[in-house]
């Protein structure tokens, strides 16, 4: 028994040499890409308010503030968040266009997509935010409430466009959710 | 005078409809013309700092930056409920 | 005039071309949740126009990382400023602190 308590305490011990390691690490390296010099001096400076920083980092994530676990595959997705966000600058263009110069009445809508909340995992609070950021990123669309009661999404639209890939793709998923309840025979 | 200064210079200009909005629009359109003149001033900054080749300059627009996004953040937190 | 030069030039010809358009967009849409729109080009794609610029003339040093790291904030700021901004109004309209213009025609 205090063979195991001592293994589980070594590994979180670990764990959390870790997290500090990687903080200091990702620091340094943002201080030296903006000081742009090996001077000892600096170099010393920058290792001592990098781990100032890495030990405030680590005791925010040991308080359990932020649970955030994104997966890896979701990187898989940047490449199409460019691609929309080039074709919404021009249906910002054209919206522009038609409100300046032929004067007529743009006005965006709001729309309420599904999608499932989910619980307070890490998981879920990493899909909540990035959903919500990459949503916000395309110019035509952001997001302006997430209801977790009616497990739905209000976004902003200016132009009328079919809905972008992250949006379709979490409507999807929530409708597969709700088939999945109403095969469960849920009340 | 060079590139920089002068695209700085005209960039200016996009001040006065950030300022207009400020003064003739509702609270929250103010906050939107604010973040826009934040951003826009972030951009005059970097151009400003190769224009005079200040390196220190750009250790400004960096601040500017970030200090956008925490005022922004700051003003629509407040405006939420209490303004 | 070097091919750097008026590459340059065109870069930042595009930046700040793209910057008044939004600020003019900004102006000129109806009402908040319209305007908010035009802060994602702003942050997003002029700030990259401007910082390639600084790229291409001073290459990969300490002016160019810092030109970079300034649009690679501009760019995570947007979409956090649009959604907070947006959230408060629809909070003050839901709670009747601003009434929404188009529910009253």
């Amino acid at each position: 028994m205090a063979t195991r308590v001592n293994a589980r305490s070594r590994r979180e011990g670990l764990a959390r040499a870790g997290i500090w390691l990687g903080w200091w690490a990702a620091l340094m390296l943002l201080w030296l890409a903006l000081v742009d010099t090996l001077d000892p001096a600096e170099l010393l400076v920058g290792a001592v308010a990098a781990a100032i920083a890495s030990t405030v980092g680590l005791a925010v994530h040991q308080r359990g503030y932020i649970r955030f676990q994104p997966r890896a595959a979701w990187l898989l997705q940047a490449p199409s968040l460019v691609v929309s966000v080039v074709v919404d600058c021009a249906l910002l263009t054209g919206a522009l266009w038609r409100k300046t110069v032929r004067r007529e009445n743009v006005h965006g809508i709001t729309i309420r997509v599904p999608f499932h909340h989910g619980d307070d995992s890490g998981r879920d609070g990493a899909r909540r935010a990035l959903v919500n950021f990459a949503v916000s990123l395309t110019p035509n669309s952001y997001v302006v409430d997430i209801d977790p009661e009616a497990d739905s999404l209000l976004v902003h639209r200016l132009v009328p466009a079919p809905l972008d890939r992250v949006l379709r793709r979490e409507e999807q998923r929530a409708a597969r959710r709700s088939v999945s309840r109403g095969q469960g025979g849920e009340p | 005078m060079n590139v920089w200064l002068i695209a700085a210079t005209v960039l200016l200009a996009g001040l006065i409809p950030c300022g207009v909005v400020m003064l003739r629009g509702s609270i929250v359109e103010a906050l939107v013309g604010l973040q826009m003149a934040g951003i826009v001033q972030t951009i005059v900054l970097l151009l400003l700092a190769e224009g005079f080749h200040r390196p220190p300059f750009f250790d400004l627009a960096v601040v500017l930056a970030l200090l956008t996004l925490a005022a922004g953040l700051v003003f629509a937190r407040m405006l939420e409920r209490w303004v | 005039m070097s091919v750097s030069s008026v590459a340059v030039a065109v870069l930042i010809g595009i930046g700040v071309v793209i910057e008044l358009a939004c600020c003019i967009g900004v102006l000129v849409m109806d009402d908040a949740y319209d305007k908010l729109h035009y802060l994602g080009p702003a942050a997003i794609v002029g700030p990259l126009f401007i910082a390639a610029a600084v790229v291409v003339a001073e290459a990969l040093s300490q002016a160019g990382i810092k030109a970079l790291l300034t649009a690679v904030l501009l760019i995570v700021a947007s979409p956090v400023l649009s959604h907070a901004t947006a959230r408060a109004l629809y909070i003050r309209q839901r709670d009747h602190i601003e009434l929404d213009p188009r529910s009253q025609s």
